[in-house]
């Protein structure tokens, strides 16, 4: 279970403000990237829906101009495509996961196992947090690869959208599973899923037809 | 007697200009000039030659003098964009259906509908168009066809002809008679659009017209959000859009219950504030990059005119022809098929005057 899970927005914006992810711009571009999403139809092949989605998050995080404003930067460093920022010494990834991606009480699963460059970065989460727990570290190297690891972790099926900002900090069967801390952007439910609306119905306002007939 | 009056009207209908009139009859611009003056009058053999390159019967330049609208009276959507041969084009197509509008009400006597279209000028376009559906009693509910309640409503919709069909729509009053012409090559749901567009024109405008809109831009934008907010009421889209509009699939679901194209849904919805500028921008690259802002997907039946099917029914019952209204008119046929193109089966008047005779046939059953 994570040590730190904020679900209310008297927790969550303080938060996402100070880190530079404000509330509002995460989930304007949820819901872009859930348009974009929304495109993909059972035609598709099977894995098409989690990457548009990854694609389309990744796209407008970085193209955001709030997000710029605030000092992210495209980043693909080590592999890991998503967003850094430099000041504030963090860099962002999206995270396709299981229905549990808002869930409060469970903690979200990803859809894929992990290569090895996101479980270093993970490793890099837990050894800066037993570090800063026990003394004082070493400059690392590589300054980037020494960012605080942060994952954009969303999950779209027809009856909802849900997403939260977590930071990972371990791994089941490759599988990404475990967060020291996790903000949540929205619940399940909170917002609607992917599916079609329902047929409106056709319900017109009455008009009179007019008569027309000769003066004779 | 000649009247140089309808030999303006009959050239300027064909979109030419002196110059290229001139060419085609053979003469010097300057003559052309004088006979449009006045100033000469043209012989027989070259009335002749008039009415051959501007396809009028001769007997169209001789007559009193024609009703026309004038282009400071008119309002046109999208006037800037029009070039003035093209407007003038269109005013004088406004002429050919006076003409015929006058044959209908004062010659065949049919009755007429009163107007019934308050002044709305100087009312926010949102307001007025709430106050318009108030009056005319709609409720918040959808239209089912703006042209009948157009023609409901006493006024006269016409249609644009093919070498206007840069035109959208305009309107224009007549004293006290409102008339709206609208392009028929366009998709039913833009159709519609105009029409409402055009009836912004007529309650909120009428004593502005075109010139109004060349002094003040904004007057088109007021419109367009009279239209919007005439076809897609605040309520019913509130009531209707409930859910965050992810796709442009989506939209085509509600573009059904308002009858209007699904870049006219995301401008209303965007508007009263359901999608957000961002989502706004995205769903109209993806309509356009699907082809959706030029052809309408699951486009609706055009609509048709309810007084103008009565009115042919009753003519074809009664043995009128176009030959017939043509002659009585001077409209050319072709002029009057284009007035009502799209808006009434005229087919059922069909015929140059002659009668076919009728016909023994002979029945037998096939077993």
């Amino acid at each position: 279970m994570a040590s730190t899970v904020l679900i209310e927005d008297f927790e969550v914006i303080p938060r996402l403000t100070e880190i530079g992810l404000p509330k509002d711009v995460c989930l304007d571009i949820l819901e872009q990237a859930a348009g974009e999403r929304a495109r993909v139809n059972a035609n598709d092949p099977s894995a098409t829906g989690g990457n548009e989605m990854r694609r389309w998050l990744t796209r407008y995080l970085r193209e955001n101009e709030e997000l710029r404003n605030l000092g992210w930067v495209s980043c693909a460093h080590n592999q890991l495509e998503g967003i850094r920022n430099d000041g504030r010494g963090i860099k962002l990834v999206v995270l396709n996961t299981d229905a549990r991606a808002g869930m409060p009480s469970k903690e979200p699963i990803s859809v894929s196992d992990k290569g090895p460059a996101a479980v270093k970065a993970i490793k890099g989460n837990e050894d800066r947090r037993q570090e800063s727990l026990f003394g004082e570290r070493e400059p690392a190297p590589d300054p980037i690869a020494d960012y605080d690891f942060l994952y954009f972790c969303v999950h779209a099926s027809d009856r909802s959208l849900s997403a939260e900002v977590s930071r990972p900090s371990g791994l089941e069967s490759g599988f990404v599973a475990h967060y020291s801390e996790r903000i949540i952007l929205c619940q399940p439910g909170e917002k609607p899923g992917l599916r079609r609306p329902d047929p409106v119905p056709e319900d017109f306002a009455e008009i009179d037809k007019p008569t027309i007939t000769r003066k004779v | 007697m000649f009247n140089p009056m309808r030999l303006t009207i009959a050239r300027e209908r064909r979109a030419m200009s002196k110059k290229g009139f001139a060419d085609e009859v053979n003469l010097a611009t300057n003559t052309i000039l004088r006979y449009e003056s006045g100033e000469l009058v043209p012989p027989p053999e070259t009335i002749e030659r008039f009415a051959s390159a501007l396809q009028f019967p001769v007997s169209f330049f001789f007559g009193s003098d024609l009703d026309r609208p004038r282009r400071d009276n008119a309002s046109f959507r999208g006037l800037a964009s029009k070039s003035a041969k093209v407007m003038d084009a269109a005013l004088a197509s406004g002429t050919m259906a006076y003409l015929f509008d006058d044959w209908v009400w004062d010659v065949q006597k049919y009755g007429r509908i009163e107007p019934d279209l308050p002044d709305l000028g100087g009312i926010a376009p949102e307001v007025a168009a709430q106050i318009l559906r108030e009056q005319w009693r709609l409720g918040d509910k959808p239209i089912e066809n703006m042209v009948h309640l157009l023609e409901a409503k006493g006024i006269r919709v016409f249609s644009l002809a093919e070498n206007t069909k840069d035109v959208d729509a305009f309107s224009v009053w007549r004293d006290d008679t409102p008339y709206i012409f609208l392009n028929r090559f366009k998709s039913a749901e833009r159709s519609r659009f105009d029409a409402a567009h055009e009836l912004a024109h007529l309650c909120l405008d009428k004593h502005g017209g075109a010139a109004a809109i060349l002094r003040n831009s904004p007057v088109e934008a007021i419109a367009n959000a009279f239209a919007g907010a005439f076809l897609m009421p605040e309520a019913d889209v509130r009531s209707v859009i409930t859910s965050t509009i992810y796709s442009v699939d989506d939209l085509v679901i509600y573009k059904r219950r308002w009858r209007v194209s699904a870049a006219a849904v995301v401008y209303r919805a965007h508007e009263l504030g359901l999608i957000k500028d961002s989502r706004s921008n995205s769903l109209y690259v993806e309509l356009s990059r699907r082809g959706w802002l030029k052809k309408e997907p699951q486009g609706i039946a055009r609509e048709q005119s309810s007084i103008w099917q009565q009115i042919m029914d009753d003519l074809r019952e009664r043995g009128i022809t176009k030959a017939d209204i043509s002659r009585e008119t001077g409209v050319p046929i072709p002029e009057i098929e284009a007035l009502l193109f799209g808006l009434a089966n005229m087919l059922t008047i069909e015929g140059e005057g002659a009668r076919t005779p009728p016909r023994n046939v002979s029945l037998r059953l096939v077993s």
